[in-house]
Parts: structure tokens; sequence; C-alpha cells
């Protein structure tokens, strides 16, 4: 309510106090991180400058993987995790987007996630946790968002598979199998083999060895846990446990298994639910990849000042020869 | 010695109003243990006119973006004799609006940071955002739906139909909305622009940081202290701040810089003799309406 003797500012005339130049000018702006998801060469600046889990995720086309991700974003929006705090994000804007069709703002009814398109690249998501009690430093996670063709085309080629080399990176691969699939007779299996296959081409071709762990995580357990299957369903998911612990429990690094619903349609059950365990084997353990990513960044052709940052900074992360 | 404050806030989130009720109380200097003026600043047509409209009880005219002012005060403790001069930049939260969606600062703004001993950030209750999902809604949908199950019991509204049925058709008539930076929680876009300060591109290893939580009278109907408030109703900020606590060494403070709401209360603030008791300040070890307490605390 207005007062109708307050004095208004509008009115008075403009101040003469200094006018500081805070507000943005093309000539006068400076570019601040992009905030999006990041290209594997841009991550380099993370991963070069502190110790960094690299952690992909590997499953067919609406297995739930970029769901997943979102999932992680909405938890730790809500509070700590996992035993977990969260201490930074350098790709908040690339973990809002993925969120947005799960949101009211959407304007949907009906939770969704946007697929993601091989068209736009591997993308990597980040994220800085640090254990509840500070009792040791934040660690740097960096979380793959590929394209499930990506995958589907591994599996069916071994040309393709080669080039897969974000997966040779892998401090932790995640391979999902798909909770709707398993629920449902008609795709059981195939929901099985889509995932098997895909980790055989991996050991097959190299990419996963013994520094690697491996976790299998069963997705939209809302569904494949509802009451009326899980007799079904959850001996069946032990089975492809068993299966890939036998064949390849002795190749790798480490085999684990988690049911996860990372969004509950019915709102019951809190984001990310199933991966409260899991996390802390992504945070503290620290299995050597079968290799690392590309050693040296590549120049890049834009000239912001975000990236003549880096190449001042960190000359030593560029590729010899590059100016 | 000079002293700059950087105040940091989206839009609407109480910067000006804060600004004016503590020039107010250190020009008048009548609070007990507050800081006070040591001299009249040289130029101070913009403090004047905001506690003008302060002592008013009128709302703050917006800060926009590019009449933004350099506030220099200088300050002593009230039995002291060293003086502190503080720059206050009061600063649009379009500003830093545009700092989340447009990924840009000035160069002015950069100098600030820079020379910038302590941070006051600013969060407004009613402006959370908390950006429900879906999930979420339909839940709470069906708790409400629950509550007033029996079909006698629905409420009817104005044109007749149930509250049932104007959800339902609400639903059905709202078109999806494109992906838009805008629609992120305040909470994300605060711990942004604290990054920007420390992770890149500036990489401050130290910040003293004061968390405002302004319309205190109306966050504390939660019955929460300011730093439990905090951690109840912007998580991901309280985890933030926790897990980087070497980098922010941080204290919260609720202020009701106005002391109640200016819609349904004006009479009753307007009728307060001395308007600094209208201010209600809740934070460890702070004095009453001591509103020079987060400044201080910046600056030990």
């Amino acid at each position: 309510m207005t007062q109708p003797n307050a004095p208004d500012v509008k009115q008075a005339g403009p101040s003469t106090s200094t006018i500081l130049p805070i507000s943005l000018a093309e000539d006068d702006s400076i570019d601040l991180p992009p905030g999006r998801s990041l290209q594997p060469d841009e991550s380099m600046a993370i991963s070069c400058a502190r110790p960094t889990r690299f952690i992909v995720l590997a499953g067919a086309e609406d297995s739930g993987k970029t769901t997943l991700l979102a999932s992680l974003h909405e938890r730790f929006l809500r509070g700590s995790f996992g035993g977990y705090l969260f201490a930074g994000c350098e790709t908040f804007l690339g973990f809002e987007r993925i969120c947005h069709k799960g949101r009211g703002e959407s304007g949907r009814s009906t939770p969704d996630t946007e697929r993601t398109k091989r068209t736009q690249g591997r993308q990597l998501l980040h994220l800085r946790l640090r254990i509840e009690d500070c009792s040791r430093p934040a660690q740097d996670l960096l979380l793959s968002d590929l394209s499930g063709e990506e995958f589907t085309d591994a599996r069916d080629s071994g040309d393709v598979t080669k080039e897969l080399r974000i997966v040779r990176a892998a401090h932790h691969l995640l391979l999902l199998v798909d909770g709707e699939k398993i629920a449902n007779p008609r795709f059981r299996q195939q929901g099985r083999d889509e995932a098997c296959l895909l980790l055989r081409t991996f050991v097959e071709e190299g990419l996963l060895g013994g520094g690697s762990r491996v976790d299998v995580l069963f997705t939209k357990w809302d569904i494949a846990g509802s009451p009326h299957i899980a007799a079904v369903t959850g001996p069946f998911a032990d089975s492809i446990v068993t299966d890939i612990k036998g064949q390849y429990g002795k190749l790798l690094g480490g085999i684990r298994s988690f049911r996860v619903t990372a969004r509950d349609p019915s709102g019951a059950l809190q984001p990310a639910t199933g991966l409260e365990q899991a996390l802390a084997g992504w945070v503290e353990l620290g299995a050597e990849s079968v290799s690392a990513l590309p050693l040296k960044l590549v120049e890049r052709t834009t000239t912001t000042e975000y990236d003549r940052f880096f190449r001042r900074e960190m000359p030593n992360l560029f590729a010899k020869g590059t100016p | 010695m000079t002293k700059t404050l950087l105040i940091i806030g989206l839009p609407k989130a109480g910067k000006t109003t804060f600004i004016a009720a503590l020039w107010y109380v250190v020009e008048t200097a009548r609070v007990p243990g507050a800081m006070q003026l040591a001299k009249l600043p040289e130029n101070r047509r913009h403090l004047n006119l905001i506690r003008e409209r302060w002592v008013a009880c009128a709302e703050q005219k917006h800060t926009s973006a590019g009449s933004e002012q350099e506030i220099r005060l200088a300050l002593r403790e009230p039995n002291g004799m060293d003086v502190v001069e503080v720059v206050v930049p009061d600063l649009s939260g379009e500003s830093f609006e545009m700092q989340w969606s447009h990924r840009q600062w000035s160069r002015g703004y950069e100098e600030l940071a820079n020379e910038a001993s302590g941070v006051l950030l600013f969060v407004h209750p009613d402006r959370m955002n908390d950006s429900p999902t879906i999930s979420e809604a339909t839940a709470l949908g069906d708790l409400l739906e629950e509550s007033s199950s029996s079909p006698n019991d629905s409420i009817v509204g104005a044109t007749g139909e149930s509250e049932q049925d104007v959800a339902a058709s609400n639903a059905a008539n709202v078109e999806e909305l494109p992906w838009d930076s805008s629609f992120a929680p305040q909470q994300v876009k605060l711990v942004e622009l604290l990054q920007f300060l420390t992770v890149r591109p500036l990489q401050r290893d130290r910040f003293r940081l004061a968390v405002i939580v302004s319309a205190w009278d109306r966050a504390k109907a939660d019955g929460l202290a300011p730093d439990k408030w905090l951690e109840r109703r912007m998580p991901l900020l309280a985890q933030f701040l926790k897990a980087n606590h070497e980098v922010f060494q941080s204290q919260v403070f609720g202020i009701s810089a106005i002391g109640g709401n200016l819609e349904s209360e004006a009479d009753r603030l307007l009728s307060i003799t001395d308007p600094t008791t209208r201010i209600d300040i809740v934070g460890p070890g702070v004095g009453m309406h001591d509103i020079t307490a987060p400044v201080r605390y910046v600056f030990e």
C-alpha cells in the first residue's frame, strides 16, 4: 500500500551519487562459465584442476539415464543425500534443463524427460559432493549423459564400440536395466539382453578391465517392483546379477546392483530412491580407469573471456603447438 | 580504512529496504550497541530518498539495472574512535538475474567483487520458487482431494465448478512451456552467484558471508531460528555453505527491516514513534533492532 504522502524516489529526479558501472554493456561485459552440460574436452578444466571421478551411464534408449541424472539434482535440492552434502556444480543449467519436463513450470500434467539426442554430442554433468561431517575434502564427479542410440549401435558393432573411448575413462560404469521392460513379460528378456550384451561388448572390446567398477542399476523400480509382479521381477533381477557376477566377476574390479526409482510419478518416494548406497561408492571408490580421457585440450575456436581465461591460466592443459 | 561490502540478491529480495534502515540507524544513533555514522557522506541524496520511503512505510522503488548507486558510509563503533568507510553498492536484482541467465558480468562488478571484504546475501521468503516436481504436486493434490473426499464437502467456486473440476480443466488447458533458465529455483541461482566469486572466474579463497533472510516477520511463522530456516527452506544453499565453510565463513540473520506487512499493518507500523524499534533482527548475539550486526559480522 502506498502512503498518500510517501516520497517518490522516481519523481525526485536523478541521483547525483556515483553511478556504478555494474550494468551490462556490450563493451563492458566479462563472460562467466557457461553452466550448460560440458563436452568431454571442456571437462578437462575440472578434471585437471582437482581429482575427479568419472561416471558413465550406459543403457538402451529410454532406460532412464537422463532421468536418473535429473533425479540426483532434484534430490540435492531437497537436502543432503546418501551421507553427502552438495558442494558445487559447474553445470547447473544442464541439470535444470533436464529437470524441466518433470517440474510444474513445464505446464505438463505428467512428468517426462527429454530424450538425449545423438546430435547433442557426448555431454557431461558436474557435481561436487562432500561427506556430511566434512571430515574429508569435497570430491568432483563428472557424469555422462549420452544418447541411448550410441549404446545400441555399440552393442551391434565392434567398430562403433571402439569409438566409445568415454567408457574406458570411467571410474564407474552404471549399467542400466530398464525396469519397465523387466515388468512386462513380452519385453523382459529384451531388457536383460540389452544390458548383458552391452556389458559383454565393453569387456570384449577392452573398454572395461580389472580396474573397472560396474553398478547394475534396475531403473523404474516403482513399476518393476509393484506388489503384483514383485514375486517375478525380484528373482529375475537377482538372476541377472548372478549371471553378470558369474561371467565377469573375475574380470572386473567390482560389481554391485541397486534397484532404483529415480522419479516416482505418485510422489510417494523421494527422487533418486535406491541410489543412497550407490553414491558412496562413486565418491569414495576411486578405481583406476582403463585409460584417461584425451590428455590435452584442443584450442577452441571461440574467443570468449572464459576460453581466454583457461588458455592464460592453465596453458599446460593445451596440446603443444596450439597458439 | 575503506572496506567494501558486496550485496547480492535477486530482484525484490529486500536489499534497498535494508540499506534504507541501515542508513537511518547509523545516522540517528538511537539503537544501543549499533554502529554509528562518524561523518555525513558527501553525497546522500539517494540515501535520504530511500530513508524517507522507509520511514513512511512506503514500498521502495525497484532498483533498475543502470541506476545502481554507490553508497559510502563512514562508520564507527559506539565508543570507538576508529572510522571504517564502508562502501555499500545498492545493486539491482536484475543485474544478478542477468549473471545467471546471460552468463556475463561487468568489469565494474568484477572490481567490486575483487575488493569486497565480505558479502551480504539476501534471501526473500516470499520468492522461494522452489520448483516442485509434477510428482510432488500430484501427491499434494491427492492429499487435498482426500481431505475433501465427501462429495458434499467439495468446495464450489463462484462459477459453480468444484475445485477438482477447475483443476482438471486447468490441467487440460495449460500449454507446455519450453525450458527457460529463469525457471530455476532461487537457491540454485544464489549458489551460482556465490560460485562465480569463488570457483570461477574470481577464485577468491575466503569470504565472510552474512545470509539475510529478509521479511523475517513472514519467515518466522515457521518457528525456526534463521540458520534452521535456511536448512529447511533452502537446503541446497545451506548444504553449499556447510560444505564450503573454509571459503564462506557464514552466519544467518533474520531481518524484518520494516517490521511488518506494508499491506495489512501500515497503520500499526506508522504509529510507532521511533522507527528503529520497528526493526526486528534475529541472529547469534545480535542486539535488539541492531541492523548493523551483519555489517559488523562481515568486517570482523
